[in-house]
């Protein structure tokens, strides 16, 4: 029974995490219809740089995460000028394959700079175990989950409550009619794209916090955020935990049940099952908004 | 006193087929203005043209006495040019209260006076007690009128409205119009392509005709209405037809 208990909040947790993970991912593809195929390698590269300035510069892991989130954001508004704005009118398989182009770019970078070696975290004073009775927590996980769960809400209600979350969902919708009523629609699609990016880092920063990562594995968690984006749908922070956190609650149990080497085939079977009970995929994905 | 939109030799093509040839037309500041034609005669490219969603081949388009021709949506927007429609183009998956909001993002005031206005706005047309209503679930003709009052929140010199009493209810198609007339005294210039000629009698104070991408007639409803080139453009027949052109 504890190890069922153990295994569910585990699960949530690191559900948790990939909501954080996966929301980058949705925010492009449901406000920009872009589909982010670098979303992963900026994840790593999130991580990474993350990793280097913990580790390398014996930095405070709490207080290295939003600089990432800068970094990354700072990044992507570079991306934007001198790519994407480009790519607005281009078709899906052309912004696809820039999209590509970038995965490869960041994925050469990270491993010239640091290689290809597994890296984990010096977690510091993260690293402890809550134990209640016989349940052991690791405040890392803890922590991750936390910091998530405090900017996918942050996010919900800037989507919801704000101007320009408004204003963003409904270029969302028709972009060319949120230009005709007077939305600089370059300018807030520039900072929709940083924020993707910068939120792709940030579910980098977080997953290093409860796992080790390589830069050449990047496309396992590419997977994973489009299996969370498929099943929480599109730009909708909340969805989007909630869809994260049954991923993570269907890997721990499922984990439990069946061999580990195992685990990754049901996730992909759950992706499968998703896209059937969906009957639309991504197509069906494309016709919605946040 | 300065026309708020004035046009010269605007032409616009699609691949071997002419929309718009050559027209030349302004609106005064404070007018109502019908344009009519027939079926294909260029009325909504012209429309898309005044605004931004497309650019013309070749012409003029001044706003305000600035030349905006080739120049974005917003650009047309932020010099007091907005429009409706033919179907209502509401950002459904957001409130009627979000909707009216949304084009206020780069202006310059907090979101409580944004706010305030949008619900006199609502207030208006009926809309009041649906500001928190998914626009998505808004009857059509609400859906038009949201669009209306969306299209007033950036107080626009002139708005240019497609098609605004077309498959409404009679009732919104009064409120429409009471609401057009209202905001018409208190300055703003409307632009209304319609083919309900009665409406447009009833409202405007010059009409234009285009056919074949051409201005044919100019002037009051009932000079425009009587005018041979316009009985024969809708009809394919009259004086003008059987040779008795001026």
């Amino acid at each position: 029974m504890n190890e069922i208990v153990q295994s569910l909040i585990n699960g949530a947790l690191l559900g948790g995490v990939y909501g954080g993970l996966a929301m980058g991912l949705s925010l492009l593809l449901g406000v920009l219809r872009i589909v982010n195929l670098a979303h992963s390698a900026v994840l790593i590269f999130g991580a990474l740089l993350y990793w280097q300035f913990v580790n390398g510069f014996g930095l405070d892991p709490l207080l290295m995460i939003a600089p990432v989130v800068l970094i990354a954001y700072l990044f992507g508004l570079g991306v934007h000028r001198g790519v994407t704005q480009y790519l607005t009118r281009e078709s899906d398989s052309t912004v696809m394959l820039a999209f590509f182009g970038l995965m490869i770019i960041l994925e050469s970078i990270a491993i010239m700079i640091w290689t290809t070696d597994t890296k984990t975290v010096a977690l510091g004073y993260l690293s402890g175990v809550i134990r209640i009775g016989d349940l052991n927590i690791p405040v890392s996980r803890v922590v991750a989950a936390a910091i998530t769960l405090v900017v996918l809400v942050a996010l919900h209600f800037f989507l919801t409550r704000t101007l320009t979350g408004s204003a963003i969902r409904g270029m969302a919708q028709n972009r060319d009619v949120a230009a005709m009523v007077g939305i600089n629609v370059e300018k807030l699609s520039r900072r929709v794209f940083g924020a993707g990016i910068a939120l792709a880092a940030f579910g980098g920063t977080v997953l290093s916090l409860v796992s080790s990562f390589s830069p050449q594995e990047h496309t396992r968690w590419l997977a994973w955020a489009f299996l969370v984006v498929i099943l929480g749908g599109l730009g909708s922070a909340m969805r989007t935990l909630v869809a994260g956190i049954a991923v993570g609650i269907f890997e721990t149990v499922v984990g439990l049940l069946i061999p580990f080497q195992y685990t990754y085939l049901a996730l992909y079977a759950l992706l499968a099952v998703a896209l059937l009970i969906r009957n639309e995929g991504l197509g069906g994905i494309k016709q919605r908004t946040i | 006193m300065t026309n708020v939109i004035e046009t010269e030799t605007l032409t616009k093509s699609f691949g071997g087929m002419t929309a718009v040839s050559g027209t030349s037309f302004s609106v005064e500041p404070g007018t109502i203005v019908g344009l009519i034609g027939p079926n294909g005669s260029g009325k909504t490219t012209t429309l898309n043209l005044l605004n931004g969603a497309i650019a013309p081949d070749q012409g003029t388009i001044r706003v305000q006495g600035e030349n905006l021709a080739g120049k974005s949506s917003t650009a047309f927007v932020k010099a007091g040019v907005t429009r409706t429609f033919q179907n209502p183009r509401v950002f459904s998956t957001v409130t009627a209260m979000e909707n009216l909001l949304v084009p206020v993002l780069h202006t310059r005031g907090g979101k409580a006076g944004f706010t305030k206005k949008a619900e006199e706005l609502l207030e208006t047309v009926g809309l009041l007690g649906h500001r928190d209503t998914p626009a998505s679930e808004l009857s059509g003709g609400q859906q038009k009128l949201l669009e209306f009052v969306r299209a007033l929140m950036t107080d626009p010199h002139i708005v240019l409205m497609d098609e605004p009493f077309a498959g409404v209810h009679p009732s919104v198609k009064e409120v429409m119009r009471e609401a057009i007339v209202e905001r018409n005294k208190a300055g703003t210039a409307f632009m209304i392509v319609s083919h309900e000629i009665p409406d447009l009698t009833r409202l405007c104070s010059r009409i234009i005709c285009m056919s074949d991408g051409q201005v044919i007639a100019e002037g009051t409803p009932g000079e425009v209405t009587s005018h041979p080139l316009v009985i024969e453009a809708y009809l394919g027949q009259g004086p003008a037809s059987r040779g008795e052109r001026g």
